[in-house]
Parts: structure tokens; C-alpha cells; sequence
């Protein structure tokens, strides 16, 4: 059985279901790479991805394939000083762990 | 199938009476603008007689909508009509309606509203979720701008101000349907609850996106249905 540490989890608002949910093990390289293939695509069709981060929401820019990380924006974090934004090279970034932020997609709007 | 084809949210689903818009990045554009009766249609040899009127021109007060209207009559002369219409204009609020109910017949499925029912009841306060399922509304104020939203099923959703000298103004309404939806209805491809979804989770996570991809309503514009 997979322990529940290494599953990340994706919602995706659907037609047929409501709501789609697809699990990925963060241990097995396909999973991941499979999700990662997912997510970049989602992004590149204007889906909004979302996660929940310390009580906030926030929208998730790019998917960290090596470290299973979500790159999401976040004002707060000091560009010049904090190592996890060199790593990710750009500012006002902030990389989170995907196996523990469920996150929910919504797909590019219509209008209305 | 959708889903297995890699496109997570699903196939939309054309119905009789309204017209299908599907964003213009999705897949599926093939049935962009289509009912089932036009597609029954395109297996037919003789074509649908050519529409050749236009709206060119369409304004709104509180109390009256005026459209102009530009067609061309059998000799080729171009023909302008002036409809002058009052806001209460029930007709179309039930035709709107009716569709409604064929696009929940045909294309949404209980199920799937089951189930945006239990992923909105995660986001939001028990007491709001309560006032969800007995009012089909609930409200939250965003904690970054301070606009009171009113989260509608199959409506707009309302951004309320308070007032200087007390009481709250509506600054208009957002109207947003991810991925598709059909024309001349509030309906959704998505099942009404998963549009609230989508209005919260954009409101709280990149408002000023949820702004900037909403249609914009005047609080004067029948679409609003303040009332109904």
C-alpha cells in the first residue's frame, strides 16, 4: 500500500463528474512525471491551478517536476535573501511540497 | 473517454434550443455555436437559410434596453430596426429558464452537482454552505480588497461596496463560466455549483484575475436578475 506522505492529489472541476480527482505517488518516477505532464499542460491551456497555503489560497504558477513542487506566487518572500527562491531562479516565488497541498484546477474561462 | 484523452474537465454537451460556447482554447471547437439541431443539420443537403441580420448597436437604462438591428431585405436594400424594450422583459427571463432545465436535462448529471456539493461544503463555513443548499446563495468578503461577493448558483455573482454614509452599493456583476457555456442562459457546461466553485476559488486566489476574465455587468442590465 501506498503510504499517504508520498501522494499528491489534483481536483479538476468536470463536466461529466463534478469533479475529477487524480492521485500521483510521489516515489514512482511515471507518476510523477505523468502529473508533471499534466500540470504543464493544464497551465499551457489556461487552467488556474490552486493550492491552499497557510490558510491562504493561492494560484500556482509552475510544477518542479525533480522536487515534486508546486511554484506558486507569493509576495511575502524576501527575494534577495531566501535560498529556495535562487534555486528557483526567479523572485517572489516559493516552492511547495505537492504531497501535501491538495490542489484544485479550474478550466479557462468562457466569459459569460 | 474525455478524460482519458487527457482532457480532464470533460466533453461540453450541445443541446436543442442554445447555442454552445466553448472557450476558444479547448478542444471540442467543432462544436462551437452548435445546438443538436444544427448538428442534425450538417448530415442534411439542402442549408439553413442564411441569418443576415446583425446587432449593431445595443444600450441600457434602468427602466428601458433599445437595440438596433441591421438586415437585408430580398433586393438587397439594408434595413434598420430600432426595438425599444422595458428591463422587465419576462419573456426572455423564462425562455432563459427553459433552457436552463434542457441543458440540466441533457447535459449536467445529479451526480456530478453531488459531487460539487461536497468539494464547495470543504471550502466554505458550515452556516454558508447551509444557506447554499436552502437559498442557492451565500456571501464572502474578500479579506484583500474588501468587496462583498455574493456567490449565486446559475446567476452572476455580485460585488457589493459599502457606502460612505452607510448601506452597501452593488458595483456590479461578474459573470464567468469556466470552459463553456450556453448562449442566452445562465447555464454553464460545468453543473451550476461547480461555477460557484470556480467564482470562489478565483475571487480568493487571483481576484483581480477573476476581475479581469469576468464579464462585467451594469447594475442597470436585466442579466443581473436581482429579483428572480
Amino acid at each position: 500500500m501506498i503510504p499517504e506522505e508520498t501522494i499528491g492529489t489534483m481536483s479538476v472541476l468536470n463536466i461529466q463528474d463534478g469533479d475529477t480527482e487524480f492521485n500521483f505517488n510521489s516515489d514512482d518516477p511515471k507518476e510523477v512525471e505523468r502529473a508533471k505532464q499534466c500540470i504543464q499542460d493544464m497551465l499551457k491551456m489556461g487552467y488556474m491551478i490552486f493550492v491552499k497555503v497557510d490558510d491562504k489560497l493561492k494560484r500556482v504558477k509552475r510544477f518542479n517536476a525533480k522536487t515534486c513542487q508546486y511554484i506558486i506566487g507569493d509576495k511575502e518572500t524576501k527575494s534577495a535573501t531566501d535560498t529556495t527562491n535562487k534555486k528557483n531562479n526567479k523572485r517572489n516565488t516559493r516552492a511547495i511540497d505537492a504531497k501535501k497541498h491538495k490542489a484544485t484546477s479550474v478550466p479557462r474561462s468562457a466569459g459569460g | 473517454m474525455a478524460v482519458e484523452g487527457g482532457i480532464w474537465a470533460g466533453a461540453p454537451v450541445p443541446i436543442e434550443a442554445a447555442e454552445l460556447v466553448v472557450e476558444k482554447r479547448y478542444p471540442y471547437q467543432h462544436l462551437n455555436g452548435m445546438t443538436l439541431k444544427s448538428l442534425r443539420r450538417k448530415g442534411c443537403d439542402e442549408p439553413e437559410p442564411a441569418d443576415t441580420s446583425k446587432l449593431v448597436n445595443h444600450w441600457a437604462s434602468m427602466r428601458r434596453e433599445v437595440l438596433i438591428v441591421e438586415d437585408t431585405d430580398a433586393d438587397g436594400k439594408v434595413i434598420r430596426e430600432k426595438y425599444i424594450l422595458p428591463v422587465d422583459r419576462s419573456g426572455a427571463s423564462v425562455t432563459a429558464v427553459l433552457n436552463c432545465i434542457d441543458v440540466a436535462m441533457h447535459a449536467w448529471s445529479v451526480e456530478a452537482e453531488y459531487k460539487a456539493l461536497s468539494l464547495l461544503q470543504t471550502l466554505i463555513k458550515p452556516h454558508l454552505f447551509d444557506a447554499y443548499l436552502l437559498t442557492g446563495a451565500f456571501m464572502e468578503t474578500s479579506k484583500r480588497s474588501g468587496v462583498m461577493y455574493v456567490f449565486r448558483k446559475l446567476k452572476p455573482t455580485l460585488a457589493l461596496t459599502s457606502k460612505k454614509r452607510g448601506g452597501m452599493s452593488v458595483l456590479c456583476g461578474l459573470c464567468l463560466h469556466p470552459l463553456g457555456y450556453y448562449q442566452g442562459t445562465y447555464a454553464g457546461c460545468l453543473v451550476p455549483t461547480d461555477d460557484v466553485i470556480a467564482h470562489l476559488l478565483m475571487m480568493r486566489g487571483d481576484e483581480h484575475k477573476f476581475w479581469g476574465m469576468a464579464n462585467q455587468f451594469n447594475p442597470a442590465n436585466h442579466g443581473l436578475s436581482y429579483f428572480d
